[in-house]
């Protein structure tokens, strides 16, 4: 995956100062990553639009208590699982992976050519094994391998200790492969 | 098969999984060329706390001397030159009625936030449904009957201001998330005073295991009580997320 730190300091370093052409990179680079975490937490499409929105907009307020040097990325992102874990509260719980699954079920995205590699049985099975995880560790999947965060990012998305991040995760993977049959579970 | 293929299968779905994502440039652009926030409500922050000195003044000595303000946010802290507890304080603390965690929601309008850390006992939960927009209180025990960790919530209609009353209490900023500053307050009682969600004025005493750590979150305040270290404190509370 892409991620030069180096660029994001240096057009955090340019808005900070005011340029906000610098400041519209950093929100190019970064508005998929951010609807897509402001979307896990939510599960609603327009509170995660307005969640990221919001997180560019207070972040860019903030820029100021970023450590100089110190990453863009994982800074952001906390403000935007706070962002979303608001608007989440302001909205109500949701049944969140009802969304997720009506959305595998539609067929109205369309997959990658990765995606197409995948076995289509396999993939209805895995969706189905990672909807039946516990909200905590499907979370965690979710960060780690859908959007390909860090320990420490979903550890900071979630709001959990990184060590937490990686116990979950060890859980789920074994979780996820009793379910598709590949382990015998306990 | 291993983790790594089952990681890289997990991988390939996140384009069917996600609903594609807007553009927000624009969104983002004409927002920060709006009015700022911020100046609103250090407008809001100060009529709140000239409000709450109005309100010191009804009050016989000693709350009358007022001596300095600090504010973060919403959150303004009073220091005043002489201490009484509240009576309260000697009996106790009405946390309000206990309940059901997935109870609260219906009584006081919001859903509590969590601290998930490792470790932690399922609290026990209290509502107070007289404050006004209702007050969230977590009890997490250390020791049989002996309350080691306590989380408030409450939801304001406005600022909140702690009242920093007794001698040698001492207080200082600390940094709980990137754009969450909040105060840590050691070394005794204060009082909390916030105005509920119908205006009124709202005071209670935090008295019960130690240090304090206060900080709000959008509509939120949330208060951690505990005979912890502020390092430790800090770890709750960045772990404070919906339950």
């Amino acid at each position: 995956m892409d991620r030069p730190p180096d660029i994001d300091r240096e057009l955090a370093a340019r808005a900070r100062r005011g340029d906000l052409a610098a400041y519209a990179d950093l929100v190019r680079r970064y508005e998929q990553l951010a609807f897509r975490v402001a979307w896990l937490v939510c599960r609603s499409p327009a509170d995660a639009e307005d969640a990221a929105q919001e997180a560019f907009i207070k972040a860019y307020s903030a820029l100021g208590q970023l450590r100089s040097g110190a990453p863009f990325r994982p800074w952001f992102l906390q403000i935007v699982a706070n962002q979303a874990r608001n608007r989440r509260r302001a909205a109500g719980r949701r049944s969140h992976y009802e969304s997720l699954a009506a959305v595998a079920v539609s067929g109205d995205a369309v997959p990658s050519p990765e995606a197409a590699a995948v076995d289509e049985e396999r993939r209805t099975h895995l969706l189905a094994a990672v909807a039946a995880l516990p909200e905590h560790e499907r979370v965690i999947v979710e960060c780690r391998y859908l959007l390909e965060l860090t320990e420490a990012e979903t550890a900071h998305v979630v709001g959990v200790p990184a060590g937490t991040v990686k116990s979950r995760l060890s859980r789920a993977m074994t979780h996820l492969r009793v379910a598709l049959g590949e382990v015998e579970g306990d | 098969m291993t983790d790594d293929r089952l990681a890289l299968e997990l991988r390939a779905l996140a384009d069917e999984v996600f609903p594609e994502a807007p553009s927000l440039v624009e969104g983002v652009l004409s927002g920060l060329a709006r009015p700022s926030e911020r100046r609103r409500r250090v407008l809001v922050a100060l009529t709140v706390a000239a409000i709450l000195v109005g309100g010191v003044l009804l009050i016989p000595a000693p709350r009358e001397a007022v001596a300095r303000f600090f504010g973060i946010g919403g959150v303004t802290i009073e220091q005043v030159a002489e201490y009484e507890l509240p009576p309260a304080t000697a009996t106790g603390v009405a946390f309000g009625e206990r309940t059901q965690l997935d109870a609260v929601e219906a009584v006081v309008g919001f859903a509590p936030e969590l601290p998930r850390l490792d470790g932690l006992t399922e609290p026990d939960v209290y509502v107070r449904s007289d404050v006004a927009g209702g007050l969230v209180t977590l009890l997490y025990d250390s020791a049989p009957g002996t309350p080691g960790l306590v989380v408030t919530e409450f939801e304001t209609a406005g600022e909140v201001a702690i009242k920093q009353l007794e001698p040698g209490v001492s207080f200082r900023e600390v940094v709980i998330e990137p754009e969450t500053r909040g105060f840590w307050i050691e070394g005794g009682a204060h009082t909390i005073a916030f105005f509920g969600a119908d205006g009124s004025l709202v005071e209670d005493s935090a008295r019960l295991v130690g240090n304090t750590l206060v900080w709000q979150r959008d509509d939120l305040t949330f208060r951690i009580e505990a005979a912890l270290s502020l390092d430790e404190v800090l770890d709750i509370a960045r772990s404070i997320g919906p339950g």
